[in-house]
């Protein structure tokens, strides 16, 4: 049923919000804590904002690192959602942030909160059967942000993930006015990836390109490895190497150990997922998996010890993606792939 | 009411089962309907009552054509009950005899007075008011087909047709059902087993074999030996009793495949 | 009918107790608050967070909850009737998996959007598995004892139809959506479903109550029923079309929530007894009293987390239907 009432609200907004689009851009000069109104789009929809967000809740634990580490923990009514442990460089303004659901948040727990702003890191957290869709937000005035990376049909196309991801600081920094601390994160960031790009130009190149095999985790003894969609790939491309997996059109998805040794990788990378604390979740779990399988503990990459190990939570895309990026970039010069 | 059959034909599966069946029940008749299993008795039975639509030939409730009535119309004219229906029901016996005022009651009504007043004769009649509030699981196998009787007695048709009422009752049930049945002054079609009792208590018999009516009359002339020799292939012999009906004792069955390879001892 | 004004005074009372609890509390005074101001009365309305939370989600979910509980009630007992048999529930004869398989297909390949294609795919659904159920039992006939087996026999057939057009076709988001909705959720209900099953459950309530006498006729066989004047196949193909709408709209709003068809026939049996034209309208009310308290149950049992009410229902239901098959001797 469509309330008359609510209908006109919605279209207030909107119209509001194709009034404030161009006064936001003719704002951005103007000092972050005096910023009045902005206007941002994400992931083809349209938010605008009369002030500065005060009460804003993250349903997910890479949008509630993003927000902590532009230092927002005092504009959020809430989080949700969180995968594993936070890290300690968040914990101290993680604390204060009250936890409105251990998983997924429901329509009313998020409305219970009391939010002025909700963010998100995908659009699925936006059903009627989970927070409630984007639609109904904002006609509560409530808009709801969904991060770029996970939004590939409304982005321009050929924009990386860690692209995606930097817009994704600088939308956020433009909607809570904090322009010049999101954008030197996005420029710390950038160079973090520029950097990491700088061995790729030494490493081999064409067929001679190391090939690389990221065990996510191993459920029901199967393994989970990275696919082409996700940011492993990506990761890959920008240090030199090859997912060795980048035919299969999915994030992560779940192969046959005797695929993983018929791929024979050069080497390959062991996501530790042990703070989430789940069976074969740790690093030494999943090498143990590969030293006690009578095929793969035959490759060379195992033999010889080829492997690296990231933290797992980095390896999908967040705030923290740049450090896996690092340690990636590292670990090819320690196995000597950079000349 | 009369209830005619006109060369009935009805067939299964392209099987026939009732074979160019003509009789004639007149108003207030009770026929005994017999044959051995698989004779048709149950088919021929519910042609009548305008369950089964038959292939050819033609069902008149006196004298007009049943074919194209509606199931209600029909239900209001004759009542039908079938061998032990329904072993599994919570109903009540006064709810089992209160189905049959379906017919008179549209969707919208629950039972009227009338439908009360009706319910509490036929249980009466039949002499199970004192069960009335029983639950239909807790009836004796003699009560539920008395309850069924009740049920077609409520229906208050023109005739009564009935697929052996007497099955898994015990003698003095079964001499109760057929005095309440003759008592009733209704036309009734009974399906019987027991040819004693059809000789004791039915005005007239129809004798059915691979569907085919091959006999109709009074007992005295339907039952003869060797007619039980040819249809139902037992050796028979047909008296008379004390008062006065047809009474067929058994010698034993005709030799059948079993009995001629079984060696004699 | 003194007896009927307190079942429909209790669902009333059901439906405001589960709408004041959950999330946040808001009390008697804030809950009619909150309807005052949506019915126009001169009240001082909540905040509007707190006022959606009740009238956007809370509302409409419980009263999502009566009608689909009221429902599958229905559809039990008229199945139950229909074949004789105890056990029989939209759930356990397939068609709710038949229905889950129409809306599944709808969603995944898009064929026919919006709310009426997704009902539309539902319906077709579960008409597609009565039919095959009667396929399969046209030698036997609809009574026979066969039924439940042949029906679980056909709900795996369209659950394995459901997973096809999932492995085939649908991304990992929408696998997981329909994955969670498959379990019986109220979660996803607001008021545009609400008014399609407000509008769709009277009329098949009324509809099959309107077939009372042939429900109770259908006690003793097809055969006596007919003498008694019923149009058995007519009756019976109009029961099973209202069945199979009636669990359709259920189904694709909320999807396949189990045994609330079982349990409640046999409980509201006992008080009602078995005549059809008292049980169905009692078997409506008991069904929404049910289906909205194990909703509430679901909501608040494991806070801050919710449970799939078909869990819980799945939960409760089991062990009724493991005593139904020991008294019936089959166990």
């Amino acid at each position: 049923m469509r309330h008359p009432a609510r209908l006109g609200i919605a279209l207030t907004i909107a119209l509001a919000t194709a009034g404030c689009s161009t006064a936001a851009r003719d704002g951005s000069r103007a000092d972050a804590e005096s910023a009045t109104t902005a206007s941002v789009t994400s992931c083809g929809s349209r938010l605008s904002f009369a002030g500065p967000p005060k009460r804003t809740v993250a349903l997910d634990q890479t949008s509630t690192e993003t927000l902590l580490e532009l230092g927002l923990q005092d504009r959020m009514a809430g989080t949700a959602n969180l995968k594993t442990k936070i890290p300690a460089q968040y914990e101290s303004a993680y604390a204060g942030v009250p936890v409105i659901a251990p998983k997924i948040a429901t329509g009313e727990q998020l409305r219970a909160a009391g939010p002025d702003f909700v963010v998100a890191g995908s659009a699925d957290l936006f059903t009627k059967d989970r927070a409630g869709t984007r639609e109904e937000l904002a006609a509560l005035k409530v808009p709801a942000f969904v991060s770029a990376v996970n939004c590939p049909q409304r982005n321009p196309a050929g924009r990386t993930p860690f692209e995606l991801l930097f817009s994704d600081y600088e939308n956020l920094g433009e909607v809570f006015g904090v322009q010049e601390r999101a954008g030197k994160l996005a420029a710390g960031q950038r160079a973090a990836v520029a950097k990491a790009g700088e061995s790729a130009a030494k490493a081999p190149r064409g067929k001679e390109r190391p090939t690389v095999v990221y065990l996510y985790s191993v459920f029901n003894g199967m393994p989970y490895v990275a696919g082409r969609t996700g940011l492993p790939s990506e990761m890959s491309r920008i240090v030199g190497a090859k997912n060795a997996f980048d035919d299969v059109n999915e994030d992560w998805p779940e192969v046959s150990w005797e695929e993983v040794a018929k791929r024979n990788p050069d080497f390959i990378v062991i996501g530790d997922l042990s703070e989430r604390g789940r069976p074969g979740d740790s690093a030494a779990e999943k090498r143990a998996a590969m030293t006690g399988h009578p095929v793969v503990s035959k490759l060379a990459a195992v033999r010889d010890n080829k492997i690296l190990e990231v933290p797992g939570i980095e390896l999908d895309p967040s705030v923290r993606s740049v450090h896996a990026l690092g340690l990636l970039a590292e670990g090819m010069k320690d196995l000597g792939y950079v000349r | 009411m009369r209830i005619t059959a006109e060369e009935l034909s009805w067939s299964v599966a392209g099987t026939p089962v009732v074979r160019g069946v003509s009789a004639d029940i007149a108003p207030g008749e009770t026929v005994g309907l017999l044959g051995p299993n698989g004779s048709g008795k149950s088919s021929l039975l519910r042609c009548l009552a305008g369950l089964r639509a038959p292939d050819t030939g033609a069902v008149r409730y006196d004298g007009e054509p049943v074919r194209d009535w509606s199931a209600r119309r029909i239900a209001r004219h004759v009542a039908f009950a079938a061998q032990d229906p329904g072993a599994d029901s919570d109903l009540k016996a006064a709810d089992v005899v209160g189905l049959g005022r379906t017919p008179f009651r549209d969707r919208w009504h629950g039972p009227d007075a009338t439908d009360r007043a009706v319910v509490a004769a036929a249980l009466e009649r039949v002499g199970l008011t004192a069960l009335a509030g029983r639950s239909w699981k807790a009836l004796s196998g003699g009560e539920r087909q008395r309850a069924h009787l009740a049920r077609a007695l409520a229906q208050q048709p023109y005739a009564l047709l009935l697929d052996e009422p007497t099955n898994h009752l015990d003698v003095r049930h079964q001499l109760e059902l057929m005095e309440l049945l003759t008592g009733t002054g209704q036309t009734v079609l009974v399906a019987l087993h027991d040819l004693s009792l059809a000789a004791r208590y039915c005005d007239r018999l129809l004798l059915l074999h691979h569907g085919r009516l091959i006999a109709s009359g009074t007992p005295a002339a339907v039952l003869t030996a060797e007619r039980l020799a040819g249809v139902f292939e037992v050796d028979a012999e047909l008296t008379t009793d004390a008062l006065g009906h047809p009474a067929v004792t058994y010698r034993g069955p005709l030799g059948t495949p079993a009995e001629a390879s079984r060696p004699t001892p | 009918m003194f007896l009927f004004l307190l079942a429909a005074l209790a669902l009333a009372g059901s439906v405001a107790a589960a709408t004041r609890i959950g999330t946040s509390g808001v009390g008697w005074a804030g809950l009619a608050r909150v309807l005052g101001a949506h019915l126009g009365l001169d009240v001082e309305p909540l905040p509007p967070l707190t006022d959606s939370l009740i009238w956007d989600l809370r509302l409409p979910r419980v009263l999502m909850a009566a009608l689909v509980g009221a429902s599958l009630a229905v559809c039990g007992t008229v199945l139950q009737a229909v074949t004789r048999n105890a056990l029989a529930d939209p759930y356990l004869l397939g068609v709710s998996s038949g229905a889950s398989a129409g809306t599944v297909t709808v969603v995944v390949l898009g064929v026919g959007a919006g709310a009426l294609g997704v009902t539309g795919g539902a319906l077709a659904g579960a008409l597609l598995s009565f039919g095959l159920l009667l396929l399969l039992l046209r030698r036997t006939g609809l009574d026979s004892g066969r039924i439940v087996l042949t029906g679980v026999v056909v709900g795996q057939l369209f659950t394995a139809l459901t997973s096809l057009v999932l492995m085939a076709s649908a991304d990992a988001d929408t696998t997981r959506a329909v994955t969670h909705w498959l379990l019986g959720s109220m979660a996803p209900a607001r008021w545009d479903t609400v008014v399609v099953c407000a509008i769709v459950t009277p009329l098949g309530l009324v509809a099959a109550w309107l077939c009372s006498n042939a429900l109770d006729g259908l006690a003793f066989g097809a055969d006596t029923a007919a003498s008694l004047g019923i149009g058995v196949r007519r009756t019976r193909m109009l029961l099973l079309v209202v069945t199979a709408a009636l669990t359709a709209v259920a189904v694709a709003t909320v999807g396949a929530i189990g045994f609330v068809g079982l349990i409640v026939p046999h409980g509201v049996r006992f008080l009602a007894g078995p005549l059809h034209r008292v049980l169905l309208p009692y078997a409506a009310l008991a069904g929404a009293v049910f289906l909205v308290w194990t909703d509430a149950m679901a909501r608040i049992a494991f806070a801050p987390r919710e449970v799939p009410v078909g869990v819980i229902t799945a939960l409760l239901g089991v062990p009724l239907f493991l005593l139904v098959l020991r008294k019936r001797g089959e166990l």
